[in-house]
């Protein structure tokens, strides 16, 4: 018998042993309390644009924030918008700060330990970026020098890098800029518009990307232990690829259509 | 869920999605469905008719371990957990030639008929102009009398039911329009029954992958149901 009919049969066996139940069918935990208080708070980021950005006349807008403002509708729920700084984006969700966060959260193994992600709903280029203060031409000159990323696991997990490179975790985009002019690490690796918005910044640092290592997904993040409202997103993930608005937004903000990525 | 039963709400009276047959038993699209994902759970489907805007309410009330046809959209994702795509059944509308309606718009002040229990209204609501006046008929051959007597100028159903009131009534004259909204159809399963939920998604991929999901909507809607998204 193949496997997957086996553990059906042996959870159909499960079920069958238990009584009947009649039982109130609300969502629980997070999704629950969101719909009975009308409310859900969403973290986003404000200085990675064009994913989260403060505009001209001072409110928050940008991609994520476009895509929070439409989770938010969808649940008939008011939204609070928390901008959270860039190194505590994953610590806010874990720590139910925020009932979930939608910021350029890349996915990775390390995070999974901490968050749960949605399906995602994008997929970022992570670029190796070093300045032409300190040229370096190839990945292999990282021998033995110190990287730097947002997440030092993510940095450790990637092939083109050479092995004996040195991955440190430097949260703060300005501080990692610094230290890469300073000499203090030879590389940054930083997702494509993030990137771009460190290379429009802080000109004088002149930032050259010299290698494109992944495409990585991104998703929203929910604390762990939610399944109800992780499916609820799932499924609003779903509907808004579906009917466009995800490809809407990615236009709008980004400049292009979005590339395939794969379903969970 | 009740010992080796699995609790299946629908809709017997939407032919040919759901229907009771010459012997007065369940058949249709989504009782096959549910045999096939019941069969895979070694369990015995158990069929309870339900109109389309009582299914959520019943299974919210313990009464059954399952809603089938359950459309996704957001504002049941609320309601209820939901499973991965089971069909394309987009809400279509037809009209005879003699009339000029080639987008909703043009609906302005015509009669529109459609079927009690399908659970239009809502999407009729959003996509047609407010001044177009709604008929709702209990079966259709009330609907298609309604047709040939010009009382209704143009017909709304689901896609698969069309098919088959097209075919059933030719004599109308009546072809297909514009496609109202795009829908996809999956199943209802309470909130907190995640084992369920992740065994009926495996079902469901499984009977996809075989082609038996397909073959099932050709030979009993008359359209293959091919690349259906998943999630």
């Amino acid at each position: 018998m193949p496997l997957a009919r086996r553990a059906l049969f042996a959870l159909a066996s499960t079920l069958a042993g238990l009584p009947a139940m009649a039982v109130a069918h609300a969502p629980g935990g997070a999704l629950g309390r969101i719909l009975a208080e009308g409310r859900i708070r969403i973290g986003v980021v404000r200085d990675v644009p064009p994913y989260g950005l403060i505009n001209e006349a001072g409110e928050l807008t940008g991609l994520e924030v476009d895509l929070a403002r439409d989770v938010a509708r969808s649940l008939g729920v008011q939204l609070e918008l928390v901008p959270l700084p860039f190194g505590d984006r994953i610590a806010a969700v874990a720590l139910r700060h925020v009932d979930m966060a939608a910021a350029l959260l890349i996915m990775s193994e390390a995070r999974l330990l901490r968050v749960a992600f949605s399906h995602a709903y994008g997929q970022t280029s992570t670029l190796l970026v070093t300045s032409a203060l300190h040229p370096i031409s190839s990945a292999a000159e990282l021998s033995g020098r110190r990287v730097l990323g947002m997440s030092a696991p993510l940095i450790a997990a990637l092939p083109a890098l050479p092995p004996d490179s040195i991955p440190a975790e430097e949260a703060d985009p300005a501080r990692a800029v610094a230290a890469l002019v300073a000499g203090e690490a030879a590389a940054l690796i930083l997702a494509a518009p993030s990137f771009r918005h460190l290379a429009l910044q802080f000109p004088e640092a002149r930032l050259n990307p010299i290698l494109t290592l992944s495409e990585l997904p991104y998703a929203m993040a929910v604390p762990l232990g939610e399944p109800d409202f992780l499916r609820f997103l799932n499924t609003w993930v779903f509907l808004r690829e579906e009917d466009g608005t995800l490809a809407s937004l990615h236009e709008i903000y980004l400049g292009g259509p979005a590339a395939e990525r794969q379903r969970l | 869920m009740e010992r080796r039963q699995l609790r299946i709400l629908v809709s017997l009276g939407v032919p040919p999605l759901g229907y009771r047959d010459s012997s007065g038993a369940p058949n249709g699209f989504y009782v096959a469905i549910g045999r096939l994902l019941a069969e895979g759970l070694g369990v015995t489907p158990v069929f309870q008719d339900a109109l389309p805007g009582e299914r959520l309410a019943r299974l919210l009330a313990g009464e059954a371990d399952v809603a089938g046809d359950v459309a996704l959209s957001t504002e049941n994702a609320r309601r209820v957990l939901l499973t991965t795509p089971i069909s394309r059944a987009d809400i279509v509308l037809a009209a005879s030639v003699r009339h000029m309606l080639r987008r909703p718009m043009d609906l302005e002040d015509h009669p529109v008929g459609m079927l009690a229990g399908a659970g239009l209204e809502g999407v009729a609501q959003e996509t047609l102009p407010a001044s177009t006046r709604l008929l709702i008929y209990e079966t259709t051959t009330a609907l298609a009398a309604a047709a040939e007597q010009s009382l209704v100028h143009a017909v709304m159903l689901r896609r698969p039911v069309m098919q088959r009131f097209l075919l059933d009534f030719p004599r109308l004259g009546l072809t297909h329009r514009f496609v109202l909204t795009r829908r996809w159809t999956s199943l209802g399963v309470p909130f907190g029954e995640h084992d369920l939920l992740r065994a009926l998604n495996s079902m469901i991929f499984i009977a996809r992958a075989g082609g038996r999901i397909s073959a099932l909507s050709e030979a009993i809607l008359g359209t293959p149901q091919v690349d259906l998204p998943s999630f």
